[in-house]
């Protein structure tokens, strides 16, 4: 089936969190939590750069909105329940509908560190997905000296399979490392090979 | 600088082997052997399929010379020597030039598996590309059973960084994990922070 067939939800939730896909007019939510979280950002996340302005920003939202349409990334808004605070984004991208599988990508604002928020959304992402798109295999892939992101991989007990060396480079010049983490579920989809159907 | 202006060979030598990039009425070479390779070829890579025809190589081929000259893909047809066999293929592809990292694939013909050819091909491609790009990172990439595609990584001691499970799916509808390694220089491309 071709996934832009398929039934993904715009908008579900968790114990404290609402996601929402994103769309046009986001980035007046969004850009102020980019701007004062920036000096994390920007160690980890080639877009996050002192001339990331609104418009760019908001360039990104309506590219996003029409991405999830076409499901090439599945970006959505993290907001907290109790008080509709914007928290933060995480996606799921990267998508190849064979196996199927996808890579899960994300940012916090740097104030809503240290309660869980990150973990608990791509727990829920993961939830959803597993309804929707079913996929095989999931990965976070994350700079080596990240350990925030990683320790989000490493809490939903995704395995370390590998890390490249050598893999990245930062707008300093220095090369990075990049950690590839995966959550692997054959269970419902492998289709029996020719040799495991003869053994029956 | 734009890889589009750097100066790549479009032919080179090794000791026993000739290789350079396709050219347009190259399927009338490359169909036969990948015909007759196909059984070998279909169990990894998603081409060679029974139905494989010999305009199918030529418009490889000339692909192949237009991604040549964009820096897109640096495929390299691999001729023996003595006598000019057609003996497979060998890629440098995937590339990230701000690293610079790269991933070499490659294919050789059934008969003449067994006597070290892929890896003094790989070898000596990646001899050639190493003053001109000055790449950090080569990685090979294989199926976790494709055990002749593993040993010419490891002969050429790249390190296995780790194998992704699940990662493809072969068209008999089975997932297959993938191997990844790593060839890493980081000597003269540490720029200044």
């Amino acid at each position: 089936m071709n996934p832009i067939l398929l039934d993904i939800p715009s908008e579900f939730s968790t114990l404290r969190l609402t996601l929402r896909i994103s769309r046009p007019g986001d980035s007046a939510i969004a850009y102020p939590v980019v701007r004062e979280s920036l000096p994390e950002l920007k160690q980890w996340m080639p877009w996050a750069t002192e001339d990331f302005t609104l418009e760019k920003h908001e360039e990104w939202c309506r590219r996003a909105a029409g991405e999830f349409i076409n499901r090439e990334a599945l970006h959505f808004r993290i907001f907290l329940k109790e008080d509709s605070a914007f928290l933060g984004t995480i996606s799921a991208d990267t998508f190849n509908w064979d196996i199927p599988r996808c890579e899960i990508g994300y940012w916090l604002g740097t104030s809503h560190y240290g309660r869980g928020f990150m973990t608990e959304a791509a727990s829920g992402l993961i939830e959803m997905l597993k309804e929707s798109v079913r996929p095989i295999r999931i990965e976070i892939r994350c700079d080596s000296l990240n350990q925030k992101s990683r320790r989000v991989a490493e809490r939903l007990r995704f395995d370390l399979e590998a890390v490249l060396r050598a893999h990245e480079r930062r707008k300093d010049g220095t090369l990075r490392d990049t950690c590839i983490y995966a959550l692997v579920d054959r269970a419902n989809v492998q289709q029996p090979s020719l040799s495991e159907l003869k053994s029956v | 600088m734009n890889p589009i202006l750097l100066d790549i060979p479009s032919e080179f030598a090794t000791s026993r082997l000739t290789l350079r990039v396709p050219r347009a009425g190259d399927g009338a070479i490359h169909h036969p052997i990948a015909w007759k390779s196909r059984a070998e070829i279909q169990r990894w890579m998603h081409w060679a399929r029974d139905d494989y025809a010999q305009q199918d190589s030529e418009e490889w081929c000339r692909k192949a010379a237009a991604n040549f000259i964009s820096r897109q893909v640096l495929h390299y047809l691999i001729f023996l020597k003595s006598g000019s066999e057609y003996l497979g293929t060998v890629s440098a592809e995937r590339w990230n030039w701000e690293i610079p990292r790269y991933e070499i694939g490659y294919w050789l013909r059934t008969s003449h598996n067994g006597q070290g050819f892929m890896t003094e091909a790989v070898g000596g491609l990646i001899q050639m590309l190493k003053p001109i790009l000055h790449p950090c990172r080569v990685e090979i990439r294989c199926d976790s059973l494709n055990q002749k595609s593993a040993r010419v990584a490891e002969r050429l001691e790249f390190v296995l960084e780790g194998v992704l499970r699940a990662n493809e799916r072969q068209k008999d509808g089975t997932l297959r994990d993938t191997c990844v390694y790593a060839l890493v220089d980081r000597s003269d491309q540490e720029l200044p922070s």
